[in-house]
This record gives structure tokens, sequence and C-alpha cells, in this order.
């Protein structure tokens, strides 16, 4: 009886080789098959995409340097001189006709630029040169 | 061909990481002058945060997408400084802008003490003039 077993244990190891190589040559397909789809995702959907936004990225990001100063400046002063600048350069103070129009306009540059203090300072210089005030 | 591309997106987002940081550190340094200066009576700090997932957009990073900038010595800010604050970053067009495209989505502005501040949506008040989904 043992050496029947003894006799027949290759043969059984060699009827389930094939059966083992079947299987890694399967999963060898699918792990290419999964590759190639997702190869085939990239360049069709991600690839496309990503240069999209690295185009409008490199729009946005043309331009100049951010001046920080300025930033921490106006979060703290430009209020304050906006509040002034408003009430000296507004145009009811002004009856004369050139006058009145140079202050509208500044009026309206002032509102414009109320959150930054280094246009409300060159804003100020010019009120004091073409307004004749003191501020 | 494939591999190269991988690549220069591995290389852009670092350079995006860098370019994030340079960001956070000029403002900490200029908020550090302008406190020493006497000019700022409330020393600023510009730090990452988690963000908010409700205000995302196609250029947000992965993680961290909010900007918050917090009160670190000095006076306490009023709700309306605050307010101030945010309000100047908002129509600073320039700083806008180079915070959306490098990913930021939410601005904070936050007092010293716990998690009392604002927020704002940064793509709501962008006008590139160019198109995003």
């Amino acid at each position: 009886m043992n050496d029947t077993l003894t006799n027949v244990q290759p043969q059984i190891t060699n009827a389930t080789e094939p059966n083992n190589g079947t299987c890694w040559l399967y999963v060898i397909l699918i792990i290419i098959a999964i590759s190639g789809i997702l190869v085939t995702l990239y360049l069709k959907l991600i690839r496309p995409q990503w240069k999209e936004r690295q185009k409008t990225k490199q729009q946005l990001l043309q331009q100049s340097m951010v001046d920080f100063d300025n930033v921490i400046n106006s979060s703290f002063a430009a209020k304050e001189l906006y509040d002034k600048l408003k009430v000296k350069c507004h145009p009811d103070r002004f009856t004369d006709a050139d006058l009145n129009k140079e202050a509208t306009r500044l009026f309206q540059e002032i509102h414009k630029n109320k959150y930054n203090y280094k246009a409300l300072t060159e804003l100020k210089e010019e009120a004091t040169d073409k307004l004749n005030i003191n501020i | 061909m494939i591999l190269a591309n991988i690549w220069n997106q591995v290389t852009d987002w670092f350079k995006d990481r860098s370019e994030r940081n340079n960001v956070i550190k000029s403002f900490n340094e200029s908020a550090k002058m302008a406190f020493i200066m006497g000019t700022a009576p409330t020393m600023l700090k510009a730090s990452y945060s988690k963000g908010c997932s409700a205000y995302k957009h196609p250029f947000s990073a992965w993680i961290n997408t909010g900007f918050r900038i917090q009160a670190l010595a000095g006076r306490a800010l009023s709700k309306e400084e605050m307010v101030f604050i945010g309000e100047v970053v908002l129509n600073n067009e320039e700083l806008l802008r180079r915070l959306v495209a490098l990913g930021w989505d939410t601005l904070e502005v936050h007092d010293d003490k716990g998690q009392y501040g604002c927020r704002w949506k940064l793509i709501d008040y962008i006008n590139m003039g160019i198109m995003i989904e």
C-alpha cells in the first residue's frame, strides 16, 4: 500500500503544476489589462486636465510680486486714512467747478482703493496738491 | 514619455509646495517687521489650516487648503478688524490670485484664542477673466 502511494505522489505533483502556471498567467494578464486601463485613463482624462490646469495656473501666477508690507499696513492703517480722505475730499466741499470735478474723480479713486494703504497715501498727496487742502 | 509626464507632475507639486511656503514666510516676515516698527498694533501670523471642504475649487490642494491669519501678539483683534483684514486680502487681486493658484480655497482670520474668527470662500472673490469649472 505504501509503495503504491509513493509511486503515485510524483504523478499527483506533476498533474497540479500546469494548473498553477495557468493561474499565474491569468494573474499577469489581469495586471497587464488593469495597467492598460489606468494608462489609457491617464492619457485621455487626467493628463489633459492637468495640462489645462497648469496653463491656467501659469496665467494666474504671471503677476507681479505681492507687496506684503502694503498688505500688513493696509490691515491696520487703511481704514483710518480712508475715513479721513473721504471727508476731506468729498465733492460737496468744493463749489468751484474745476475743483469739484477733480474732487469727484479723487473721491471715486479713494473709494476704489479703500483697502490699499499705498494707493491711499498717493491719493492723499495728489489731493493735497490739486485740491489745495491740508490732510 | 509617460514617466517624464509623471516626473513633471511630481516636480510641479514640489514647486507649488515651495511657493506656498514662500507666501507664508513673506507674510510672516512683513507682519513681524511691522509689529517691531510699531506700524501694526497686533502681530499677525499666517499659517496653513485644514480649510473648508465646501469651498473647494479645481485648483484646491489635497490637504491644508486654508490660509489662516491669526493674531499672535499685541492687542486682541475686534470683529471689525478681523473683517477688515479679510477684506484687505480679498481686495488685493495679486495676492488673491496667488492664493487660489497655489491651492488655497479658504481664507480664515482668527483671534489669538480658540476658534473665534471669520472665513471666506476665496473663489467667490476672484475675477480671473478665464474660465474655470
